[in-house]
């Protein structure tokens, strides 16, 4: 299949797992999760507290802390709680649209819709579970009814949208990107295509950027006990 | 373009478990370390803070024995200046004490020297004058000075007057021996003989006279009667003489001291 014309590695099947068809998207986010597991491994399994520290461990170190700042930067007070989840999907988009943008041949898992819908379900899933184990039940509840239980049908159509507007952001870039890429390829097949992967390379840190941020601040308006303008601006800034 | 659903769960799946295992490989243990190196650097921090003070409070004490040993040390110098100037002058006093004695026995032998040479002098002087007496009175009339001495107080003993001669008898009469001439040379028999006639003849009576030798009366001739005499010699000439030249000497130690004491005062 060319492609140009494919639009997702949703349509390249690998191999049959009995009944089951194994897209690419899912080869390469095995091999993707595999790297950073493997990674993070090799290099956290000789850690040092001391002063002198490996240089695998500084660029871990300068990661996860960056990680750290950027979410207590939005005015979360304890950071440490969100680390995990908001970093391992900054890391997932921002690796897959790295390597995608680098490695010939290597499909982004984020350029498949499959991909970002999950992403986005996760963070729809998870927004409720921060706010009730936050706030109680009825305390995250009752932000659906306010400012008045008038706005109920508008508050969960928003949480809706927002999210399909999560998914769809991440696939809509990705694919984008390296759909451009393969028509230049096909058009001007000389130097033109490297400045589109270059361009490729920084769209794609900068929407894993943006669907982390988007992520904690929707888990930060979930938590929080009075409500803020936040959500609505960073989105709009997106 | 459609959304495979069967690779969405797949995915959630997928990002469940990616999520668990960072959590276990990377966040966990990066944190851990990081902490543990936090909690480090801040207690060597707290050492290093508390060695900075230690060493500040010795670095003062330091300085306050530096500044004590400085004040001993000025104290000690004031106090070595002190008996130093002490002892200079105690040196000093010492020294002109014993220039003083020195000064002074000088002055004694001085004193004790020039009065021996006067005493040398007058004897000399007294010799050379009888040679040259008697070698000019040789020369000139002929007779010898002894000849001329005993002529002399002769007619000396002649010219007595009479308070004096009633002395002398006086004396005589008192005394428990008889008169003695005395003489600085050797009488002939016959100045001998005219010597006790005028004795004899001042005095009265015709007592035994003896007649002794005396170098010491210089060219003289003496009568003695109890405790009183009549005499001739040079002594009375030698006298002024002496009396001349001590005034003269003195003048020139008087002079002498006076520029000696002049320098010693310029030395000071």
């Amino acid at each position: 299949m060319n492609a140009a014309v494919r639009l997702t590695p949703d349509e390249l099947i690998f191999f049959h797992l009995g009944s089951l068809p194994i897209s690419a998207t899912l080869v390469f986010s095995w091999a993707l999760m595999l790297i950073m597991v493997l990674g993070s491994w090799l290099i956290t399994r000789r850690l040092t507290s001391d002063v002198e520290i490996s240089r695998g461990q500084n660029f871990l170190e300068v990661i996860v802390a960056g990680i750290r700042d950027q979410i207590e930067a939005m005015g979360v007070s304890r950071p440490e709680l969100y680390m995990p989840f908001i970093g391992t999907l900054f890391l997932f988009i921002a690796l897959s649209n790295i390597f995608a943008a680098l490695i010939p041949r290597f499909e982004a898992p984020t350029g498949s819709l499959s991909t970002t819908v999950a992403l986005a379900l996760v963070v729809f899933i998870a927004v409720p579970i921060y706010g009730i184990s936050h706030r109680g039940l009825l305390g995250y509840l009752k932000q659906y009814i306010e400012p008045t239980p008038l706005m109920l049908p508008m508050n969960i159509i928003g949480e809706i949208s927002r999210t399909l507007a999560l998914a769809f952001r991440l696939f809509g870039n990705i694919m984008s990107g390296s759909l451009i890429v393969g028509l230049l390829l096909a058009i001007a097949p000389f130097a033109f295509p490297v400045v589109m992967r270059l361009l490729g390379l920084l769209t794609g840190v900068v929407q894993a950027y943006i669907f982390a941020v988007l992520a904690m601040v929707y888990i930060a308006s979930a938590t929080r006990i009075v409500k803020g303008a936040a959500p609505e601006q960073a989105e709009d800034a997106a | 373009m459609q959304i495979d659903w069967v690779t969405v769960a797949a995915q959630i799946f997928n990002f469940l478990i990616l999520l668990f295992l960072l959590k276990r490989f990377l966040y966990g243990p990066i944190v851990k370390a990081m902490e543990e190196r936090r909690a480090l650097v801040g207690a060597q921090m707290r050492e290093a803070q508390e060695r900075e003070t230690q060493a500040e409070q010795e670095a003062r004490k330091h300085r306050d024995a530096r500044r004590e040993l400085e004040e001993q040390h000025d104290e000690l110098m004031q106090q070595a200046r002190a008996e130093a100037d002490d002892r200079r002058r105690q040196l000093i006093d010492q020294a002109r004490e014993e220039v003083e004695g020195i000064e002074r026995r000088w002055h004694e032998n001085l004193r004790d020297e020039r009065d021996a040479f006067i005493r040398r002098l007058r004897e000399q002087m007294g010799r050379e004058v009888c040679a040259v007496s008697r070698q000019a009175l040789a020369d000139l009339a002929n007779r010898d000075l002894q000849a001329q001495v005993v002529t002399v107080f002769i007619g000396r003993l002649g010219g007595l007057d009479e308070q004096r001669r009633e002395e002398l008898r006086a004396a005589l009469a008192n005394a428990d021996r008889g008169p003695t001439i005395t003489s600085a040379f050797e009488l002939s028999a016959g100045q001998k003989k005219d010597l006790a006639t005028a004795a004899r003849g001042v005095l009265g009576g015709d007592d035994n006279v003896r007649f002794l030798r005396a170098e010491e009366l210089l060219c003289g001739v003496e009568l003695g009667v109890g405790g009183r005499k009549i005499a001739w010699s040079l002594d009375s000439y030698l006298d002024a003489l002496e009396e001349a030249l001590i005034a003269a000497l003195e003048r020139e130690t008087a002079e002498e001291g006076e520029s000696t004491e002049g320098r010693a005062a310029a030395h000071e």
